[in-house]
């Protein structure tokens, strides 16, 4: 498995980018990682550990709640939930980051 | 809001988290075995799958850092830590943490109790309404002694004082008998003038004051009584207004109750510190009832609004003129502070514990500094070894302020603890002989003052080392013979200077304490003029509705006498009006065939039993002691005392001379015999002149009854009970008490002052003690190397004792000598409390330094023995 190379996010997208991930349903830190891994076609790169500081941060938040359950594998996995607060989050977060990437499009396109 | 729920959030972590810790481990794993699971599939052989899945996650101390700050308060939580940390080097240090603490709480509690004491006796403003502008009149007599004033002598001041004064009112303490259904009991009160509760500012709880009418002896005898006689004998009974109660077998009517506060006590000096007063009476005094020349009256006076005192002087001096020739007598008036009189005593000695006191807090504070400094030394080490491993500097400042801070809030509770313990102490030992001191409680300011400067000063000193951490030194002090570093030498300095201080202090409170012991021993030792030793007396008054005349006053304290003489000898029993040391009746004593003002000085006026003067064991020097021959209806006669005789007659002898008593006494008697001074007045003072009358010529309504015996007081004191409960059931016996408890009682007030200075003086040698041998320690511990090097090269275990014990006894003679400087420049304070012993006493202050060069050989005794086994090998290795 070739890597390749890590970027560095713009700050804040992380958060926006579980949260839409969790917006299909519960997920466990594997599977978010995993989604964002393939839905991204392998251009987003992340240090998956670094997932977990920013789930507990959410989770302080309130966007999102924990619960162990059983995987389909019947291991034990720890799974997040979106709440409708985050719900809310996800929104503000998308309008946010659809305004920013409307402006630097313009400017890219100014010249 | 949400930031409210986002806070309460991260506290429910905190709790959890060791729990959430372990949550996230069994997350990772799971994580990673997900991951290792598709490296495989992918193909990565086996012994890189590892790498690949760890390599994923990216860097594990960070993310499980990262999530661990989640679950912590940040700052908090460093506090917290650091608070853990001063506790646990708190506890691995007992004793140094139990001397600490104990220094800090002796500073703060003795502080703060002498303080209270002398903020409640002598800073508070007097309980009385506008106290600034009250005053005592006094009367002065030529010579200048101050006397009570006479009836005649109130009502001429009341009148013409006008001009300088607003309200004049007059006092005595009186006691009455007081019968009930439940019986008779003793009650002590005073006799006003009726504007006096307006004057003092005092309300009755039930009832009204005395009205201007009431004052005159033919009104109608009213009384006011005080609050804890209406509640314990009257229950407290609503109606009590109105009702008659029986005083010593006359009706008064109640008119008042008297709230029992302070303000009730009268403002003299004996009421003061006595219990609050059962009633008040009008004065009901005339001409017959106190004839000119009795002077037994406290006046006091208010000043007119706007007039000080220098301005009321000179207006009554001209006032005064008037009255000496009106009253044909040539006693002036003088007008004094109320408060002047009521604590003028209590000045100085308390100004002088004060001192002492300040003393014992620099002294603890100056120790606290030097343990913690020295401790403070001991630990670069430690500070070095946190340093390197990554401890920024402001942490490490932070820890020990934590520390110290927590150090100096241990001394301070048990500083405020032992306050308490101590004002208690001190309320129930000294509230009957110093006024004001029974209501006493501690002043929050006070505790808070002290509590900060010592406390304060822990902290500051416990703090300091740190400033030298996290400075490049650190490499030698890691380094293992760590001792080399020395801000060493300065700091060294600076704690001998401490130290130098501290045994100087020590020294003048040490000092200090020796005088005033050499002044009570030297009070004790002042002669009496007769045996005090198992002597015991008993007195009591009688009534005048029922013993109005002379004859029964003598015959009943005669069949007193007879009664104790059946049991006790009658060559062992005696009477007398007043009893030795404690002082009494005075007035004018005049030699036939004499004028001008100073061939009448003053003297005591006592009236005998006629085997007074062997029962006592005084010495007759000149002429005869009373005879039986001395009865009513032969020629009067009385015995003086050889003062009094040196006074009146310098050249000749007295006996036959002819002498009068100022009042009471018609006409002259003539001088039977001279006796050889009896102690009449307080010890500190000059013996006084005196004058002797028999009982059987002069019978006297109120005696003192005196028994020499073995058997224990409690025992004649139940026979006195018995002997005059078969007399006469309604007369009570007042007070018993032994002669040696009379004594004692004169030198209550010096006798304290000593005591409480000898327990400073003892508290700052314990100190100074610990003192010395921390630097000693010390000081030998930084000097093992080279102790071990002089050992190596042939110094005796002898040798190197000397060098330590040298060091200890060169720091306390210096701290002597500057403290033999300090006593004798501070003798201006000390000089009014001694008593037969300059304050520059070269006996004392030599015994002050033997002391302590005493205590600085216990000091380093233990340092000197480990300075005696230094071993050279030891010393020479690198440790």
């Amino acid at each position: 498995m070739a890597m390749a190379p890590k970027r560095d996010f713009l700050p804040g997208t992380l958060d926006m980018l579980i949260l839409k991930t969790l917006s299909a349903g519960p997920l466990h830190g594997y599977g978010i990682a995993l989604h964002i891994r393939d839905w991204s076609r392998e251009v987003l790169q992340i240090d998956e550990g670094s997932l977990y500081p920013a789930l507990q941060r959410m989770r302080q938040k309130g966007w999102i709640t924990a619960a162990w359950k059983l995987t389909p594998n019947k291991q034990r996995a720890r799974y997040y939930t979106l709440t409708a607060r985050g719900q809310e989050q996800l929104g503000i977060e998308e309008a946010s980051f659809a305004e920013l990437f409307g402006a630097i499009r313009r400017v890219m396109r100014s010249v | 809001m949400d930031f409210l729920l986002e806070l309460f959030q991260r506290l429910r972590d905190r709790l959890r988290r060791e729990s959430l810790s372990r949550e996230l481990e069994e997350e990772v794993r799971f994580h990673t075995s997900l991951l290792e699971r598709d490296a495989r599939a992918a193909g990565v052989p086996e012994d890189a799958v590892r790498r690949a899945a760890s390599g994923r996650l990216g860097n594990p101390t960070r993310y499980r850092e990262e999530s661990r700050d989640m679950w912590s308060l940040g700052a908090v939580d460093e506090w917290i830590q650091d608070l853990h940390y001063a506790l646990r080097s708190i506890r691995s240090t007992p004793s140094f943490s139990i001397v600490v603490t104990l220094t800090l709480a002796l500073g703060i509690g003795a502080t703060t109790a002498i303080y209270t004491v002398v903020d409640n006796v002598l800073l508070r403003p007097l309980p009385y309404h506008a106290p600034e502008g009250l005053v005592q009149l006094v009367d002065v007599q030529p010579g200048g002694n101050h006397t009570p004033a006479s009836f005649q002598e109130y009502v001429a001041w009341k009148q013409r004082s006008g001009a300088a004064l607003s309200d004049v009112a007059a006092m005595f303490n009186t006691g009455q008998v007081l019968q009930t259904a439940d019986g008779a009991q003793q009650i002590q009160g005073a006799g006003v003038s009726v504007n006096l509760p307006a004057m003092l500012g005092v309300h009755p709880l039930l009832g009204r004051r005395f009205r201007a009418d009431e004052e005159s002896p033919s009104a109608p005898r009213v009384v006011m009584l005080g609050e804890d006689i209406w509640r314990t004998r009257f229950g407290a009974d609503p109606a009590i207004i109105g009702r008659t109660v029986v005083l010593t077998g006359q009706p008064y009517t109640v008119i008042g109750v008297l709230p029992a506060i302070a303000s009730t006590r009268m403002p003299t000096p004996y009421a003061w510190s006595r219990r609050l007063p059962d009633f008040w009476r009008p004065l009901r005094l005339d001409d017959k009832a106190s004839p000119a020349g009795l002077h037994w009256l406290n006046v006091i006076a208010r000043l007119d609004p706007g007039v000080d005192l220098a301005a009321a002087r000179t207006r009554l001096a001209a006032m005064t003129a008037g009255i000496q020739h009106d009253l044909a007598t040539d006693h002036s008036l003088d007008v004094v502070p109320l408060s002047d009189t009521l604590l003028g005593n209590y000045r100085a000695p308390l100004r002088l514990l004060l001192a002492a006191v300040a003393v014992l807090l620099l002294i603890a504070c100056i120790n606290t500094a030097n343990l913690l400094l020295a401790r403070g030394a001991t630990r670069r080490r430690e500070f070095a070894v946190r340093t390197a491993l990554g401890a920024g500097r402001r942490r490490l400042l932070r820890l020990l302020l934590v520390e110290s801070m927590l150090r100096a809030l241990l001394g301070g509770v048990c500083g405020v603890g032992f306050a308490y313990v101590l004002v208690r102490a001190l309320r129930a030992w000294l509230a009957g002989s110093i006024p004001r001191l029974a209501d006493a409680s501690i002043d929050g300011r006070v505790l808070l003052a002290s509590l900060v400067i010592t406390a304060g000063c822990g902290a500051a000193f416990g703090f300091l080392p740190a400033l030298r951490a996290g400075r490049p030194e650190i490499v030698d002090d890691l380094r293992d013979g760590g001792r080399g570093a020395t801000g060493g030498v300065s700091r060294d300095r600076v704690r001998r200077a401490l130290i130098v201080t501290e045994v100087a202090f020590s020294f003048m409170l040490l000092a200090t304490a020796g005088l005033l012991t050499r002044s009570l021993v030297n009070l004790l030792q002042v002669p009496m003029g007769f045996h005090t030793q198992n002597l015991v007396e008993g007195y009591t008054w009688l009534p005048s509705a029922r013993y109005a005349d002379s004859l029964s006053q003598k015959q009943f304290f005669d069949r007193v006498t007879q009664a104790l003489g059946q049991i006790y000898k009658p060559s062992n029993v005696t009477v007398v009006s007043d009893l030795p040391i404690e002082g009494g009746t005075s007035g004018n004593v005049t030699v036939e065939g004499r004028t001008g003002s100073d061939a009448a000085p003053t003297a005591e006026k006592r009236i005998v039993g006629a085997n007074y003067f062997s029962v006592m064991g005084a010495r007759i020097v000149d002429g005869r002691g009373f005879a039986s021959t001395d009865v009513i209806g032969s020629p009067p006669v009385v015995v003086i005392n050889q003062t009094l005789a040196k006074k009146l007659f310098p050249t000749e002898t007295a006996v036959g001379k002819r002498v009068a008593f100022g009042w009471g006494i018609d006409g002259y008697q003539t001088v039977a015999g001279v006796v050889a001074d009896l102690r009449e007045g307080a010890l500190n003072a000059e013996s006084l002149p005196a004058m002797y009358i028999s009982a059987e010529q002069r019978p006297n309504a109120s005696m003192h009854f005196l028994v020499r015996t073995n058997a224990p007081v409690a025992t004649v004191t139940a026979t006195f009970r018995d002997v005059l409960r078969r007399l006469d059931p309604t007369i009570p016996l007042v007070e018993a008490r032994t002669m040696d408890g009379v004594v004692r009682d004169n030198v209550q007030q010096p006798r304290l002052t000593m005591i409480l200075l000898a327990a400073f003086a003892a508290t700052a040698l314990l100190l100074a003690a610990i003192g010395l041998y921390g630097v000693i320690s010390y000081s030998v511990a930084q000097r093992t190397q080279e102790l071990g090097v002089r050992a190596a090269l042939g110094a005796l275990p002898r040798d190197l004792m000397r060098l330590v014990v040298g060091q200890a006894f060169g720091l306390a003679a210096v701290g002597i000598a500057v403290g033999l400087l300090g006593a004798l420049g501070a003798h201006g304070l000390i000089a009014s409390q001694l008593f037969g012993v300059g304050a520059g006493d070269p006996l004392t202050l030599g015994i002050a330094a033997a002391t302590m060069i005493g205590v600085a050989g216990v000091a380093c005794l233990s340092p000197m023995r480990r300075a005696a086994s230094s071993d050279p090998l030891e010393a020479l290795r690198a440790q």
